[in-house]
């Protein structure tokens, strides 16, 4: 009997054997169904007057609840308790001892530790179909929503892995998940934010099985959000695989940042253009216009953010090449200028070509040229900016990423943010006070600026060339610190 | 087989520290190399780099000519190493868990059999093979770990304080399990506090202190000192005191007499050794024997100059 259900990948089958085996899955699956059937009679007789129809969508509503949790907090847990035990353990190194292939060892930690959780997931698919059938909505509506949250899921898994391969103690993705979930009023209307986080997908898929959106009619959304879905926790795995094997080096390195940068610029342009033809999340209360054009400005901000690994990436791992060349990690040799230059040409590209061809019909779009240039050139000295920062720090400090990214925010969001509690001071009842030369010393401040109706203002040049002196200086004392260490 | 192991310029520094300094060696198929030094010497580090555990800061380690960093699967095949503090988890059987280990090396299922029952036999775990390791004994973990890390049949073996946490008779099985080992041509380090066992199984032995290595010999001429200072033993025929004799040769020092036996130190090479025997027979010492006394690697080790011994 054991031989003949025996999971054939070993990795998987040890992580199994380390939950209790088919043994203890079978005695959770048994107190699952138990569960929710004494739940439903209960329910049932507590609204005994209700139609079973209504009753059916209560405990339906209740499934769906229990099923995002199990799979989104069970998930992320179970995949970091197995990577927690392995580092107490040791285990880790007794596996990056075999010739496992690191796709293995990640894969295994995704589906191994999560294979009681998978049966949890179709045992209450089982039991939802049966209350999908009395409640009268459509089963396949059930199938695909549930689809979804397991697709959603399984890039909430794969996102945890990284976080658990780190040199030093693993890190828990779960505060992240919740964090996920409880700010998703925060991250939504940011489409990039909502794609990337899973926040789309599980409230989709939430509503697919409540029968709040009909997956018949959205099929497209729905197929496209599993695709999405599916394409990210491939790109995590692949980042989990290179941190599993080389846990000293940024797993985030050149092209992988990269991708994280195109994802981002992808999914959000996608997503606006989408919600700017009323396809998608939007807020009745507020200016649509702005809106969208707030959206569109934080889309550009954050993506200087999101460039930041692949430069930071580049920069340890071109040091640690050159320190000695047999002792190379993975895809380390391109010079991190170049990165930071790729990283500025993609968001030139969003904001040149790509944004105003989108939006070209839209009134928000209408930044005049100068605006367009300068923010142009802001997104070129923030990122050669980056360079530097992180160029510097590599070569006087041990924690060149934490320091010089948080240096980097500081240097990003200080001005704006003190130019905006400056503006509030300064405005009256009648009058909101304008902006200053402050907001124009960021790349942020300057998208923001940009990207107002009206003429650009004076002091948004000025403020540019304040950035260029900045930029500058970094370079040439990025430069002088390097030479000096080496 | 010629080289299997080598190191090139392999340092590791901690910050300020340098745990292991520029260490290089090539090591040969049926070579065992007892690693021995006091703590913080570097000694685990340097396995740990040797096995790819650790990115050394600079030089790098060599498998079969293979980097043992890189994506080469050949390398994992043919290390095997054995840390001192034994992983293996807990709520499996001992069975369970080198099933997993075989699978992880692709092992088929008649070679697992084949190589789980033979290893079990060989590590006395036979009777034990259904229990699960967190009910084991810090001895029968340590015997777990070796069978995991022979298991794959490696050509490089790495064992780090193996010996530790064994009984005498398991020590003495140990010991014999490596001399298999060496005499079927793997190319073995062993690091142990336990000096006496290193002597009986090490081919080579090498001292290493602030991480570097001090001393790269063969085990029997490491018995000698570096100013080829040697201790001999005379046996003569009759009771009749010699002493005067034996002390007037220029070179000897630190005479005992124990009735007929006479031990001194004696500064020479064979040769000198030979002319020294010839003194003596000449100057009518009725000589039964003379024999060199080899030091033990303790004392080796502590006339290295190490004082700190664990």
């Amino acid at each position: 009997m054991r031989e003949r259900f025996q999971i054939p990948l070993p990795f998987w089958r040890v992580q199994f054997q380390l939950l209790g085996g088919w043994r203890r899955t079978g005695i959770v699956a048994a107190i699952c169904i138990a569960f929710i059937a004494l739940g439903s009679y209960g329910v049932r007789r507590l609204l005994w007057a209700e139609p079973l129809v209504s009753v059916a969508s209560y405990i339906l509503n209740g499934i769906a609840g229990v099923q995002i949790l199990v799979l989104v907090l069970g998930g992320c847990n179970a995949v970091y308790r197995a990577m927690s035990r392995d580092y107490t353990g040791k285990m880790i190194e007794s596996h990056r001892l075999t010739p496992m292939s690191n796709a293995g060892i990640v894969l295994g930690y995704l589906f191994g530790p999560n294979l009681q959780i998978l049966v949890l997931f179709v045992v209450n698919l089982i039991c939802g179909g049966v209350l999908t059938a009395l409640a009268k909505y459509p089963i396949p509506d059930w199938i695909l929503g549930n689809l979804l949250l397991l697709s959603g899921a399984v890039t909430l898994w794969a996102m945890s892995l990284p976080p658990g391969l780190r040199q030093k103690t693993p890190i828990s993705f779960v505060p992240f998940a919740v964090g996920f979930g409880v700010f998703s009023f925060i991250i939504a209307p940011l489409p990039a934010a909502g794609v990337l986080s899973c926040v789309y997908s599980m409230g989709a898929g939430f509503q697919v099985i409540t029968g709040k959106l009909a997956a018949s009619t959205s099929t497209g959304v729905v197929g496209a959000l599993i695709a999405i879905n599916l394409l990210l926790a491939a790109f995590w795995l692949d980042v989990a695989a290179v941190k599993y094997r080389r846990p000293d080096l940024p797993a985030l390195n050149t092209w992988r940042g990269l991708v994280l940068l195109l994802f981002w610029l992808g999914f959000g342009i996608a997503g606006i253009a989408v919600d700017v033809k009323g396809g998608g999340f939007r807020t009745s209360s507020w200016d649509l216009i702005a809106w969208h054009r707030n959206q569109w400005v934080a889309t550009l901000a954050f993506s200087l953010l999101l460039a930041l690994p692949a430069i930071a990436g580049a920069v340890v791992c071109r040091a640690r090449a050159c320190a000695d060349s047999p002792v190379r990690g993975p895809s380390d040799r391109v010079p991190a200028l170049t990165v930071a230059l790729i990283a500025a040409a993609l968001i030139c590209l969003a904001i040149g070509l790509i944004g105003p061809a989108l939006f070209k019909d839209e009134r928000f779009m209408a930044a005049t040229v100068t605006g367009k240039v300068l923010s142009l050139v802001a997104c070129v000295l923030a990122m050669l900016t980056a360079w530097a920062v992180y160029r510097l720090f590599n070569a006087i400090s041990k924690r060149p990423m934490t320091i010089g990214t948080l240096l980097l925010i500081a240097l990003w969001a200080v001005a704006p943010l003190v130019d905006c509690f400056r503006a509030d001071l300064a405005a009256t009842h009648y009058a909101q006070s304008e902006y200053s030369l402050l907001m124009a010393c960021s790349p942020a401040g300057v998208f923001y600026t940009a990207w107002q109706p009206g003429p650009v203002p004076s002091w948004l040049m000025s403020g540019v060339v304040i950035q260029g002196v900045i930029t500058a200086g970094l370079v040439v004392l990025s430069r002088i610190v390097t030479r000096r260490s080496a | 087989m010629g080289v299997l192991l080598t190191a090139h310029d392999v340092r590791v520094e901690f910050g300020p520290l340098v745990a292991v300094r520029d260490v290089s060696f090539e090591m040969s198929a049926g070579q065992l190399v007892g690693l021995v030094g006091p703590n913080g010497a570097g000694k685990t580090t340097l396995l740990r780099v040797l096995a790819g555990l650790h990115i050394p800061t600079r030089g790098m380690a060599r498998v079969m000519g293979k980097p043992v960093l890189g994506e080469h699967e050949v390398v994992r095949h043919h290390i095997g190493f054995g840390p001192d503090s034994p992983p293996a988890y807990e709520d499996v059987t001992i069975r369970q868990f080198l099933e997993f280990i075989a699978g992880a090396y692709e092992l088929s299922r008649s070679e697992t059999a084949e190589r789980m029952d033979f290893w079990l036999e060989q590590l006395w775990l036979t009777d034990k093979r259904d229990t699960l390791i967190k009910n084991l004994s810090r001895g029968m973990r340590q015997r777990v770990t070796l069978a995991r890390t022979f298991l794959p049949r490696p050509h490089v073996v790495l064992l780090d304080e193996p010996l530790v946490g064994l009984d005498p008779a398991g020590r003495v099985q140990i010991r014999g399990v490596l001399n298999m080992l060496r005499e079927q041509g793997c190319a073995m380090i062993v690091s142990s506090h336990i000096l006496s066992d290193l002597e009986e199984i090490s081919s080579h032995i090498a001292i290493i202190e602030q991480g570097r290595i001090l001393r790269w010999d063969a085990a029997d001429a490491l018995h000698h000192d570096q100013d080829q200072r040697r201790t001999y033993q005379l046996i003569t025929l009759d009771e009749r005191p010699y002493s005067e004799i034996i002390e007037a040769i220029e070179g000897v020092g630190s005479l005992d007499r124990n009735g007929r036996t006479y031990t001194f130190d004696y500064h020479a090479d064979d040769r000198q050794a030979a002319a020294l025997l010839r003194r003596l027979l000449t100057a009518d010492v009725p000589v039964l024997s003379f024999t060199m006394v080899k030091a033990s690697l303790e004392e080796a080790y502590l006339r290295s100059g190490i004082r700190q011994v664990d």
